[in-house]
């Protein structure tokens, strides 16, 4: 696979726009808050993102946060909204909040047989991010929506990807977008898989996650096409590896099986071999199962002392936004030639093989690989190249 | 691309579809051990069944998962769940069967399948993009086979859906799912070709992804190796 990533774009709780992720990345940790936008008597720490928004309604925040991340992403990738129309694009996007009527003044409404707004399920039918997009940008390619759960944003970019190389578009808008919301939040706790302290990735103590939101885009194109136009990217996607673990609705399987095949192929596609990345981006929600299995099966894949962290430390779970800002984040430590470390874990936990970074660390190489595990058992892999 | 199988079923008869009845759910149940799985789940994994009969799914074998309202049942549910009782109080299991992937993982567990897994969830056409999706798996290498299933379940959403939006939802939308088994190789040919041609697309805009096109299903329910069916 040799797919350009010719811009990207980021919100997330480390701030809008691509400056304040890098500074935000490398700074000290911003610690999770209690939520101010979701009416909960939970007493759970979030990650919010810092701009006032319209949560909870279908397509508010959400389809905010994608559109300030597209718009950095075409900026960053020489293109605008116009310039867009008349070429084959493709939208693929990965949520899961979006997706599902989830607002619950409107279903006490429904079920009540009181009048519920016919204005708030048009425009949940009418937001669904991916043909949402389509329609506001006047495209006519292929729009999806992704609903993996956790892996939704990483396999939009991997979908994307392959409809460059099949030539189902010219170019693709791909990413993730998800906001807070009451029913995840009620769900997660009640799964008993959310901490009450800033979460502790791959710590020996760790208890759980802490939510977060955010939306990530990337522009993804070919590379005789960005060529063509004069554009220079800085980034590939050499690889994209997709397998289920045929296990458990929520738990990952215990040997990791289909994440180990998920990444083997992404390597295959990116013709590498673990050897050759400098990092990886680990999905690394902070749950007892998740980093277990994860930090297992990557110490039993990649070579000795191999560098990896999780940045749900600093940003919480955005779901189905995850794949893609980690992606992003990704695209970045390789600009930088330096990897953030993994907050809150000061030692090797018992029952992880290798420790996670306890501090950042510059690299050489130009190779990374980003992972998401879902419920599910839906495991993806990235894996990102720096152009020289 | 190659159909290898196709299966339809409603609770309305319709034109190329199976009846949809309350003893396939429950075989269904009985067959995949769905014990908690609820009824948007039984739809697609029934569907999963009838598509590979006596056959093994293999690590070759993807799964595209595509639907409009997707699991609202359990949704709403879990907002009864949260309008009801304490918040701290709702229940996990309705929860993560609420995920529109829940679907797509019992079907893995149930054929022991490992091959990719796509949950898609719109209102444009999603079954027809569903399908492309699968043409760009099977040409890229992602898989040798891939299952596409569409479903909506019958819920309050979709009851009440003709009346938020009469312009754009049917009344009395019914319920059901449709399958499909495609594969690039003509050795798993057995319902004909199917032609896919976006441009040509403009009848396809019910958000009810397996009541897009009548005539597809109706044609596709007798077809065999020697057909060619265009969408």
């Amino acid at each position: 696979m040799n797919v350009c990533i010719s811009g990207f774009g980021a919100v997330s709780s480390l701030g809008v726009g691509l400056e304040a992720t890098r500074q935000g990345l490398y700074a000290p940790p911003k610690l999770p808050t209690l939520p101010t936008r979701v009416d909960t008597s939970l007493r759970l720490p979030v990650f919010e993102v810092p701009l006032a928004g319209e949560s909870g309604q279908p397509g508010g925040f959400t389809n905010t946060m994608l559109e300030l991340a597209l718009t950095e992403a075409l900026d960053q990738a020489g293109l605008t909204r116009s310039s867009l129309a008349g070429r084959k694009v493709g939208v693929c996007i990965g949520t899961t909040v979006a997706c599902q009527l989830n607002n619950i003044p409107f279903y006490d409404d429904l079920r009540s047989g009181r009048a519920a707004s016919a204005d708030l399920f048009r425009r949940y039918v009418v937001s669904a991010p991916a043909e949402w997009l389509r329609r506001e940008l006047k495209l006519d390619g292929p729009a999806i929506n992704v609903s993996n759960a956790c892996a939704s944003g990483a396999d939009a970019i991997g979908i994307g990807a392959l409809w460059l190389e099949q030539g189902a578009c010219d170019l693709v808008i791909a990413g993730g977008a998800d906001e807070l919301n009451k029913v995840p939040l009620d769900g997660f706790h009640a799964l008993g898989i959310c901490s009450k302290q800033p979460c502790r990735p791959f710590a020996a103590d760790r208890d759980g996650l802490n939510l977060g939101e955010g939306a990530g885009v990337m522009v993804l194109e070919r590379p005789d096409d960005a060529k063509r136009r004069g554009h220079c990217p800085r980034h590939t996607l050499a690889g994209f590896g997709k397998a289920a673990d045929a296990y458990h609705i929520t738990q990952p399987h215990p040997d990791g099986v289909g994440l180990e095949i998920a990444i083997t192929n992404a390597f295959r596609q990116a013709k590498a071999k673990p050897a050759d990345v400098a990092f990886i981006n680990a999905h690394g929600t902070g749950t007892d199962v998740n980093d277990r299995v994860e930090g297992q099966t990557l110490a039993r894949l990649f070579p000795p002392n191999f560098a990896y962290m999780s940045t749900k430390s600093l940003v919480g779970h955005t779901l189905g936004a995850a794949g893609a800002l980690e992606a992003i984040f990704t695209c970045i430590m390789l600009e930088q030639g330096v990897v953030a470390r993994n907050h809150r874990c000061p030692a090797c936990p018992p029952d992880i093989p290798v420790a996670p970074l306890s501090a950042d660390l510059a690299f050489d190489g130009d190779l990374a690989l980003s992972t998401s595990l879902a419920f599910g058992g839906s495991n993806t892999a990235l894996v990102i190249k720096r152009m020289s | 691309m190659f159909i290898g199988n196709f299966v339809a079923y409603s609770d309305q008869a319709l034109p190329g579809f199976e009846l949809l009845t309350p003893e396939l759910l429950k075989r269904t149940r009985e067959r995949a051990t769905l014990r908690r799985a609820d009824r948007y789940t039984t739809l697609i994994v029934s569907a999963a069944l009838a598509l590979l009969g006596d056959d093994a799914a293999d690590d070759g074998l993807a799964l595209i998962t595509a639907t409009a309202f997707g699991t609202h049942r359990t949704t709403f549910s879990t907002l009864d769940d949260i309008l009801d009782f304490p918040e701290a109080q709702i229940l996990p299991t309705r929860f993560s069967h609420s995920v529109h992937n829940a679907a797509a993982a019992y079907v893995g567990a149930a054929l022991k399948m490992r091959g990719p897994a796509i949950a898609l969830a719109g209102f444009e056409q999603v079954l027809c993009e569903a399908l492309e999706l699968a043409k760009t798996f099977l040409h890229g290498g992602l898989c040798t086979r891939a299952m596409v299933i569409a479903a909506e379940e019958k819920a309050l959403l979709t009851e009440k859906a003709h009346e938020l939006w009469p312009e754009r939802f049917a009344a009395d939308m019914p319920e059901g799912v449709v399958g499909f088994l495609l594969s690039l190789s003509p050795q798993d040919n057995r319902r004909g070709r199917l032609l896919l041609d976006r441009s040509a697309r403009v009848s396809l805009s019910s958000p009810f992804t397996f009541g897009g096109d009548a005539k597809l299903f109706q044609a596709l329910a007798h077809a065999d190796a020697t057909s060619e069916h265009h969408l």
